[in-house]
């Protein structure tokens, strides 16, 4: 019998509750394992031998929202909550990575 | 041209996704065999619904690559994760616009609009992210600020099939289909575009809207499981409620004039077109106004009521609103009322909302090119005397000419007059 859709709405947590991957301390690599996921789930063609640290979102041809779905869905696996005025200004992946790699190491 | 010298209004492409068919092919082999999508479901108020089977993404959008490599590669991004309603209309547009052979005769992308039929078609989606934002608020979608629009199927399918030409959304509730059939003819007629694509969205839904119509009595959650396929009873003594259903149908209208040019067939003329008011908010239908409804689609085709051979009826297996369909047809057709074939495809595709009216539109040309009509499938003991139904079994059956309503909640009344061509 098939299942209505929507029909899990009530009974199952949203995945981000149950697939959060929480790692404080987390080194400059691991971060950017976490982005190139999230950059292969929302460009779902690329290449992953193009996604390096010195390449931009833009360059790799994610649109306006491809941006702000690789950046949430990789904060929200990092457990980052980020005012998006840091975010202004990131030139490339490595420049994304430094700002995680920041705040998952505030005291330096 | 017509009396009044307006341009006549072709449809030729059509497009349906549909639980008893995808494709033109399917869903009248579906018509004329009697096969519904009507099934049981689990996991929710729902006994009984017209789900569409999982189907292969990919091996659509494979199929669409030969024919048009760009649609491909557009659709393959933008459906990537699009809502699943404008995933339906995706793929009914596209079939409609390859129908019509605008991949090979092109019209000129500013010439064609599009109209989406139908409202709050993203109700899951919507209610998906509510209950994510009242747990995470940052974890909500980031596209639903694209996506919780109506208009983003706008969006969504004038990119996928590049069109630029005027282009929105109307509603209508369950009648919302018609309303853009009408508002697309009437572009046409006005000579504002020369093709216009008219989609009827599939409406996601979500618990919410189920247990309010539940509440309301339009739907019958008491159905027992080994009834569940048979739900669905238009016009039928055992009627309960109407039987939700996904699915999404699409017609390309163009004059004659155009369809002529680029040398392409036609499936019939949508000869006329209304819409009416109750004046009434509430959803209980009104027979007058279903009675003016399907004379001025007449009047406005031309048409005189001894003409028409077959009405393919709004009835969406709840009794008050058969009932009064039933005394709007026999009003209407008066001595000629017994003459006058009635079906409803519902009992195939469930209720599909807004998108119904085009998927009955589609079923109504493809009858017409056919010269058949389908059964009313769960038929056993109709409500009305004096009336022609259509059996449990499809007939063989000539339709020169054809009315299709559409009624929805908050006093709408729509009608179309359809034409067969040769």
């Amino acid at each position: 019998m098939n299942r209505l859709p929507g029909s899990d709405l009530e009974v199952n947590p949203p995945m981000s509750l149950v697939t959060k991957t929480a790692m404080p301390g987390m080194t400059r690599d691991a971060i950017f394992q976490v982005i190139k996921s999230n950059v292969q789930k929302v460009l779902f063609d690329i290449d992953p031998n193009l996604i390096t640290v010195d390449q931009s979102l833009v360059a790799l041809g994610a649109n306006s929202v491809d941006r702000v779905e690789v950046v949430m869905y990789s904060m929200e696996e990092l457990n980052l909550s980020i005012p998006r005025v840091e975010l202004h200004g990131i030139e490339n992946l490595r420049g994304l990575v430094e700002v995680f790699h920041k705040h998952l190491h505030p005291n330096g | 041209m017509t009396r009044n010298s307006q341009p006549r209004v072709a449809l030729s492409g059509l497009g349906v996704v549909s639980a008893a068919g995808i494709g033109l092919q399917d869903f009248r082999e579906a018509l004329q065999s009697g096969r519904s999508g009507i099934a049981a479901v689990s996991g929710g108020l729902l006994p009984a619904a017209a789900l569409l089977a999982e189907f292969s993404w990919a091996d659509w959008l494979e199929s669409v690559r030969p024919l048009d490599t760009n649609i491909y590669l557009r659709a393959r991004k933008i459906l990537h994760n699009a809502p699943d309603s404008v995933r339906y209309s995706a793929r009914a547009a596209i079939q409609a616009y390859f129908d019509a052979g605008l991949h090979e005769q092109r019209i000129p992308a500013e010439d064609i609009g599009l109209v989406v039929a139908g409202s709050n078609l993203h109700q899951r989606f919507v209610a998906e992210n509510a209950a994510k934002f009242g747990q995470r608020p940052e974890s909500i979608n980031p596209r639903y600020a694209l996506n919780f629009w109506d208009t983003h199927q706008v969006g969504c399918l004038s990119e996928i099939l590049g069109i630029k030409g005027m282009s929105y959304t109307v509603g209508g509730a369950s009648a919302g289909g018609n309303v853009g059939l009408h508002q697309g003819a009437a572009w046409i007629r006005s000579g504002m575009l020369r093709g216009c694509l008219v989609v009827g969205a599939s409406s996601d839904f979500s618990p919410l809207e189920f247990q309010a119509f539940s509440i309301l009595g339009a739907i019958d959650v008491t159905v027992k499981p080994e009834m569940a396929s048979s739900a669905c009873r238009p016009f039928d003594r055992g009627h309960s409620g109407f039987v939700w259903g996904q699915g999404s149908g699409a017609a390309f209208l163009e004059s004659f004039e155009s369809a002529a040019l680029r040398a392409v067939t036609i499936h019939a003329e949508l000869a006329g077109s209304a819409v009416t008011m109750d004046a009434n908010h509430l959803s209980n239908p009104n027979r007058e106004g279903e009675i003016r409804a399907m004379r001025m689609a007449l009047e406005a085709a031309g048409m005189a009521p001894e003409e028409m051979d077959y009405v393919n009826a709004h009835g969406t297996s709840t009794p008050l609103g058969d009932q009064v369909e039933c005394e709007a047809i026999r009003e209407l057709f008066q001595g000629r009322a017994a003459e006058v074939w009635i079906n409803s495809t519902k009992s195939f595709t469930g209720h599909c909302m807004a998108a119904s009216s085009v998927i009955e539109l589609v079923a109504v040309a493809l009858q017409m090119k056919h010269a058949f009509l389908h059964a009313n499938l769960n038929l056993d003991e109709p409500i009305a005397d004096g009336l022609r139904f259509v059996g449990k079994e499809a007939v063989p059956v000539k339709v020169r000419c054809a009315l299709s309503n559409a009624f929805g909640f908050g006093g709408f009344n729509t009608s179309l007059a359809i034409r067969h061509v040769e």
